[in-house]
């Protein structure tokens, strides 16, 4: 069965077929959510409320061919639900002072996997999103910008700001991509 | 190569590294929590991103009358007649590319995947281009005549679209992920950036066929801008160390130099004033002028200075903007203490300065704003809570938009 025809089905209530588009999406949808969120638990929940709005809303969709994208979208605004839940609260994440470079030497045995985690632990969650959504999924921006609910001009800025700020991190440069106001840190 | 640089054409697996993609071990409690919710039907979530007055009304089930429908009929060709007429004799006049023009439509996409047009004067909406489609990001030509826009397709491929300022005559120019894309001052062309594996090449197309001309230029672009007044293309690029350079070049690919004078932590882009002589951008560096400060640069001179305004002492400037008449400037200042941040339009000499909206959080990417075509008002999307205003200089209440999410843009019109 292709996945228009379970589309088809979830949308007129079998929830067998929704059962089997969800075990197709679910673990690089809940990978994504761990690097945007930087927090299992988190990202659980964010998955969670992202799947049960997609069984709900369902019949509301109105071209099945659609649905991975829709899908994406509903996740994706379920991370940022989260994160503005969150920013109510303290920070769990390691925070980072804009003062100390990630890098102050660059040693090779440092490896480049650990260089990216700390780098994307100095983005914004939003900026983690635009940058999750369009390297690890392969998702085009102005796709990024309509599952995130944002214009495409700032999914662009987004962007752009976020590797400048992994740039940064990485290669050691101060310069980071937003105002840091007084007692402001990048998370 | 950087270390960046490296890990940039790596991402994707990198990531993969650092989250890998299992089946999670809730997955079997979320499937049983789903089982156990309703459905909600279709038409339950109908109007939850139309405002009403664009949803269909229900038909009456009762036959009308011949005589009224014919009297109806007669009136609506008459007055179909006169708009003909009227469109007939207002078709050549078109507002000069840059300067103050009239404000026209201000239209939106919807977060249902349609681009609408709502009347800032009236309220009135209409959808533009409808149906099953996801069309987002729509930008208008600068003689209010087309937009494009991006249809996403079931490749999830962002396409680019045009189509005439009315909606009508909708067809692909570019098919292809596109990250960046301009107007030049006619209309008549486009510049595109696209991405593809380790660059991002320029080229120009034609509206009128899709004809496609690769702009000749080295540099991996970040953005491209077309000068005003003038057949060239800035472009903007990162070096190795993330700073800022920005160079020019002939639309038809000739004469590419950098532009002098430009501080190396230029952030934001650049905009253009309306002779094309000037360019505004704000840095963020270390140093006296830098950190979060606005600086005009005269492009034939390369004389390059850092703005103050009232009020400027203690906060952070950003993302700057010439109003149309070029006497003002528009930005977001970012206040001390993480006091959030606010629409700040001041002169571009510098001095007092006009607070436009509220004060917004500091944690997000800000917003963006757009100067009305008169330059009597602004259209601003805040990114914290994404909504959509007009927000007028003259201090009178602001409008809410009914949409927002997928951008917006303005028409200019002949005054």
């Amino acid at each position: 069965m292709d996945q228009r025809e379970l589309v088809e089905r979830a949308r007129r209530g079998d929830h067998d077929a929704f059962a089997a588009l969800a075990g197709a999406f679910v673990a690089r949808l809940d990978a994504a959510a761990r690097l945007i969120l930087r927090d299992h638990e988190l990202a659980r929940d964010a998955v969670q409320e992202g799947f049960l709005a997609a069984w709900r809303n369902l019949p509301s969709l109105r071209d099945p061919d659609r649905f991975e994208a829709w899908l994406h979208r509903l996740v994706f605004r379920s991370c940022i639900d989260v994160i503005r839940r969150r920013s109510r609260r303290p920070m769990e994440v390691e925070l980072l002072s804009v003062d100390a470079p990630v890098v102050a030497d660059i040693a090779s045995v440092i490896a480049d996997r650990d260089l990216l985690d700390a780098a994307l632990k100095r983005l914004q969650p939003e900026q983690r999103a635009v940058v999750v959504m369009h390297y690890y999924l392969g998702m085009p921006l102005p796709d990024v910008a309509s599952a995130l609910g944002i214009p495409i001009g700032t999914a662009k800025s987004r962007h752009h700001r976020s590797l400048k700020a992994m740039r940064s991190a990485i290669d050691g440069d101060l310069t980071p991509p937003r105002p840091p106001v007084a007692g402001e840190q990048y998370a | 190569m950087s270390a960046f640089d490296r890990i940039e054409q790596r991402m994707p697996e990198l990531m993969a590294e650092l989250a890998p993609a299992t089946v999670p071990d809730y997955f079997d409690d979320m499937l049983r929590q789903s089982g156990r919710v309703r459905q909600r039907p279709a038409w339950a979530s109908l109007e939850r991103w139309l405002p009403m007055d664009v949803v269909a009304r229900p038909v009456s089930l009762r036959g009308p009358a011949l005589r009224p429908l014919l009297i109806l009929l007669l009136t609506g060709l008459l007055i179909a007649a006169g708009l003909a007429l009227y469109a007939g004799s207002q078709r050549t006049r078109l507002p000069e590319p840059f300067g103050p023009a009239r404000n026209g439509l201000v239209v939106v996409a919807t977060q249902d995947g349609d681009i609408a047009a709502v009347d800032p004067v009236t309220g009135t909406t209409s959808v533009l281009i409808g149906g099953p489609t996801n069309d987002l990001g729509p930008w208008f030509a600068r003689d209010g005549q087309h937009f494009m826009f991006v249809r996403l397709t079931s490749e999830d491929v962002g396409a680019y679209w045009v189509a005439n300022a009315d909606g009508s005559g909708a067809r692909e120019l570019v098919h292809a992920p596109v990250e960046w894309f301009e107007w030049s001052d006619a209309g008549d062309r486009i510049v595109v950036v696209r991405r593809e594996t380790g660059s991002r090449p320029a080229s120009i197309v034609r509206v009128a066929d899709g004809t496609v001309a690769p702009l000749a230029v080295i540099q991996t672009i970040e953005h491209a801008f077309w000068r005003p007044g003038h057949d060239q293309i800035l472009f903007t690029t990162l070096g190795s160390q993330g700073k800022a350079a920005y160079f020019l070049i002939n639309a038809d690919g000739t004469d590419q130099e950098r532009i002098a004078g430009v501080s190396p932590d230029a952030v934001n882009d650049p905009q253009f004033s309306a002779d094309g002589s000037q360019l505004v951008y704000a840095t963020w560096g270390l140093g006296e002028g830098l950190q979060g400060r606005i600086h005009i640069l005269d492009i034939d001179t390369g004389i390059d200075r850092a703005l103050m305004f009232d009020g400027s002492a203690g906060t952070n400037e950003l993302d700057p903007q010439f109003s149309p008449d070029g006497k003002s400037l528009l930005f977001e200042r970012y206040l001390a203490d993480d006091g959030g941040y606010r629409l700040v339009v001041a002169p571009v000499n510098g001095g007092s300065v006009t607070t436009i909206g509220p004060v917004h959080g500091t944690g997000t990417g800000g917003a963006a704003t757009e100067f009305s075509p008169d330059g009597t008002q602004v259209l601003a999307t805040y990114e914290d809570d994404g909504s959509t205003w007009i927000l007028s200089l003259d201090g009178s209440a602001p409008q809410q938009l009914p949409w927002s999410g997928g951008g917006t843009t303005w028409q200019r019109l002949a005054p």
